[in-house]
């Protein structure tokens, strides 16, 4: 694969200011004892390289091209088709694509109309780098509830920051998300305030009003963002009862800013 | 770095050299200067050396010099060798100036008498010749003249915008004191980057074909409007990479009777991949010059669709006759320092910055631009993407409407889809309350202006997992669109990104979301819908990010118009 431009996006990590080395991949054939999603993967391929070679020929070797910001993207129609599921799942696992070809190649996968949940939370599984470990938990927020629900488990107990955080954003955007909001109570007592953070918002778009007092609690955390991120959410949740909290007669004197102009703003209304 | 005619539609040429009149306001100084020396102190700088002493007297002399010379940087390519022809060095170009004294002023000079030159300032970036040899630069700082000696030759040079340096002319007598003196002050143009009013000539974007990832309907789109004012790059010679707009900067230099279009190479590419090249390879050339500020590691923000300037506008009484360049800092990462210090060191757009931290490329295009409007209190409009008018303009629409690119593309088939989707708006609210209205208030504040010249467009965004689960244009950004302004400056045709919110891709006529733009535009507004949605917007930009355009320079002169935002 070609290697990726040395462009960067706004938000790029510092791993990117390098052209990343292609990933080891993992033989689905060779899983023991094989996952049905990795039958599933490889017979849907052997399948598409049947009946649409060319389709087939292209995904398994297609390079990418520069989004705007960097970031190798995909942005092949025909992948989106269902019947190219698999072949971007064996692409992912087998190939030797960089991290960020496989991040593209997930953010392709993620916009397929097709079948791929479950082999992106069993990839998750076998994956080395947090970086796309991230992502492929990243993008169940397109999974059916109960995969995105395992996926979100998964990744709060995850060792990277990034994967804890990214699991705690499937809660916030996922269409069920209320659903699954009890999962992210761990996530507000993270040792990281980058997933407190982004558990507090999840929370709060997610729309998951048992979830107020525990939320409430991070008004006093030690770091800005957070107690920003967590006045925020209870907003959404309950604008009037986050506007009588005692707590705002702190916060409207916070040291930071940006917290003490929110809380007086909503003490205000 | 040959220029290579590749372009269908190579950018004019414009008038380069129009006449060699030397800057303005003759300073008589020898024989009628009540402060000939210039040090302030009032006195003609020849008190107590008249008389026998030299045989020299202030009559003699009349060195009808002008206070300043003002020119362009030498750092086009007139003689294409590849070498900007500061680095040439070669004696004569178009881009030198002349400031020669009378060809018999040093005629009447006594026996042993000299007239002393000297440079001093930007030593590394302004020369003077003389005779077709360099006189002085900064190896050699000062050159002596006897009686005969032809100074009529004198020109000076510049390498870089807003160099500066004064040259000393000192009449020495005989016994090797000073006499008397004179000076000018040597001057290079400011780097002026163009706004939206100034009149397009040229367009120019990435042409990749009508395969797989071909932009066959966008480059059609441009071409059927603007002919042979439209030119493109095939994709192959430069990997693929679409975003015009991003590589390159365009602007003008201008001083009393020159001007020279300029191109600012990004660094956001490098070693000779992607459009790295391309400004040296198809743009630099005779009286078109580039030049790269900042090396090393780019971020997103070095782009240039992240670096815009605003119309003219008057904020707090103080004139901005060439508008107010702003560009988008994030905090985290901004801009190299270089190009800031560039762009500070130019004064006469004073640039601001804008919160981009929250947008997936970070950069400005992305959520504003500025538009022609004869009818707008400023002679101008911003035009915002704006949540709320989004979610608005979502309600009115037939709530099954299906519209198959945000099925394929967006997770979202139909309006209900879009507006039941909780936590989209959530994170849209944020967007609005957190980013857009603070940069709205900064535009305020910067520029001079009020609500009422905006206009708010529906924006609506999606966070983006595989961009730092920042913001992407999810309506495609409808204002990163491409303005093609007239002769008149106000008149001009949009190329738009199509936003197809409708069943039917083929044409935009049934279109709500065209329908409802179109109505808000003034009348000098001319809307070309772009199809742009697979090789730019679903590769995270629109119209804008993937061309560049070459404006006629602004109407008003720096030296006279804008010497108030100038350190003296």
């Amino acid at each position: 694969m070609r290697t990726p431009p040395l462009l960067l996006g706004a938000l790029a990590t510092a791993s990117l200011l390098t052209s990343a080395p292609a990933l080891a991949g993992v033989q689905l054939d060779t899983l023991s004892p094989a996952p049905a999603w990795a039958q599933q993967a490889l017979h849907g391929t052997a399948q598409l390289e049947a009946a649409q070679p060319e389709l087939a020929q292209a995904i398994a070797g297609a390079e990418a091209r520069p989004s705007r910001s960097g970031q190798p993207v995909f942005i092949e129609p025909a992948w989106r088709a269902p019947e190219a599921a698999p072949a971007l799942l064996v692409r992912i696992a087998e190939g030797d694509d960089t991290a960020q070809e496989k991040i593209g190649l997930l953010d392709a996968l993620s916009r397929n109309s097709g079948d791929w949940a479950e082999g992106v939370l069993g990839l998750a599984q076998h994956e080395s780098d947090p970086m796309v470990r991230r992502m492929m938990i990243e993008i169940l927020r397109h999974a059916p509830l109960e995969v995105a629900e395992a996926g979100v488990q998964l990744g709060l107990a995850d060792a990277s920051i990034e994967v804890r955080a990214a699991a705690a954003r499937v809660v916030g955007s996922h269409p069920q998300g209320a659903t699954m909001g009890a999962l992210l109570l761990g996530g507000l007592q993270d040792a990281s305030p980058v997933v407190r953070e982004e558990s507090a918002r999840s929370i709060g778009y997610a729309g998951y009003v048992p979830a107020f007092d525990a939320t409430r609690s991070l008004l006093t955390d030690t770091d800005a963002t957070v107690r920003y991120r967590a006045l925020r959410s209870l907003e959404k949740l309950d604008s009037d009862r986050t506007a009588k909290l005692p707590e705002l007669q702190r916060l409207v004197v916070d040291a930071d800013p940006k917290v003490a102009r929110q809380a007086q703003e909503l003490q205000a209304r | 770095m040959q220029r290579t005619p590749l372009l269908p539609h190579a950018p004019r040429a414009r008038g380069h050299l129009r006449h060699l009149t030397v800057c303005v306001l003759p300073l008589l100084v020898a024989a009628c200067g009540k402060d000939k020396q210039g040090d302030g102190d009032g006195t003609d700088g020849t008190t107590g050396t008249t008389g026998g002493t030299t045989g020299v007297t202030e009559e003699v002399f009349d060195l009808a010099l002008a206070s300043e010379i003002l020119g362009v940087p030498n750092i086009d390519d007139d003689d294409e060798n590849g070498d900007h022809d500061w680095a040439d060095a070669e004696a004569g170009d178009e881009e030198t100036v002349p400031f020669g004294l009378d060809a018999d002023a040093l005629s009447e000079l006594d026996d042993g008498a000299v007239m002393r030159v000297e440079l001093e300032g930007d030593l590394d970036l302004v020369r003077v010749w003389h005779d077709g040899s360099i006189l002085l630069d900064e190896d050699d700082t000062s050159a002596e003249f006897s009686a005969g000696d032809d100074l009529s030759s004198l020109a000076a040079e510049f390498a870089m915008p807003r160099a500066l340096a004064q040259v000393t002319f000192t009449l020495v007598d005989a016994d090797g004191a000073d006499v008397d003196t004179w000076q000018t002050t040597l001057e290079a143009a400011p780097l002026i980057l163009n706004h939206h009013l100034q009149p397009a000539e040229w367009v120019n974007a990435v042409d990749t074909g009508g395969g797989r990832y071909g932009n066959q309907a966008f480059i059609t789109g441009f071409d059927a409007v603007l002919g042979a004012d439209f030119g493109t790059v095939p994709g192959t010679q430069v990997d693929w990479d679409v975003w015009m707009q991003d590589e390159i900067e365009f602007g003008t230099f201008t001083a009393p009777g020159y001007e020279l279009d300029f191109v600012i190479d990004s660094i956001r590419s490098g070693r000779d991949q992607y459009l790295d090249s391309y400004p040296e390879d198809h743009l630099f050339g005779p009286d078109m010059g580039t030049w790269t500020w900042g090396s090393g590691g780019a971020t997103s923000q070095d782009s240039f669709g992240n670096l815009e300037v605003s119309p003219p506008v008057t904020v707090d009484g103080v004139e901005y006759p060439f508008g107010r360049i702003y560009y988008g800092d994030s905090g985290r990462y901004s801009m190299t320092d270089d190009m800031k210090d560039m762009l500070d060191a130019q004064e006469v757009q004073a640039p601001f910055t804008l919160d981009i931290g929250w947008l997936c490329v970070g950069h400005v295009d992305e959520f504003i631009t500025m538009l022609p409007d004869p009818d707008a209190p400023k002679g101008f409009r911003v035009w915002v993407a704006d949540i709320d008018e989004g979610r608005s303009f979502l309600e009115g629409l037939p709530s099954d409407l299906y519209m198959p690119k945000y099925d394929d593309d967006h997770h979202h088939a139909t309006p209900a889809e879009l507006l039941s989707n909780a936590s989209l708006w959530s994170y849209n609210r944020d967007l609005m309350d957190e980013h857009i209205e603070p940069n709205i208030d900064v535009l305020k504040s910067e520029l001079g202006l009020d609500e009422s010249d905006f206009v708010r467009v529906p924006g609506i965004f999606e966070r983006s997992s595989a961009c730092g689960n920042t913001a992407l244009a999810l309506i495609p950004a409808t204002v990163n669109m491409q303005v093609y302004t007239g002769e008149d400056g106000v008149e001009a045709d949009l190329f738009i990104p199509d936003p197809f919110m409708r069943a039917d891709s083929a044409g935009t006529s049934d279109d709500p979301f065209v329908a409802m733009f179109e109505a808000l535009l003034p009348a000098n507004l001319t809307a070309h819908w772009l199809d742009d949605w697979n090789s730019y917007h679903m590769a995270w930009g629109e119209v804008h990010c993937g061309s560049n355009t070459i404006r006629t320079p602004a109407a008003a002169e720096w030296w006279t118009d804008a010497r108030h935002l100038m350190e003296d």
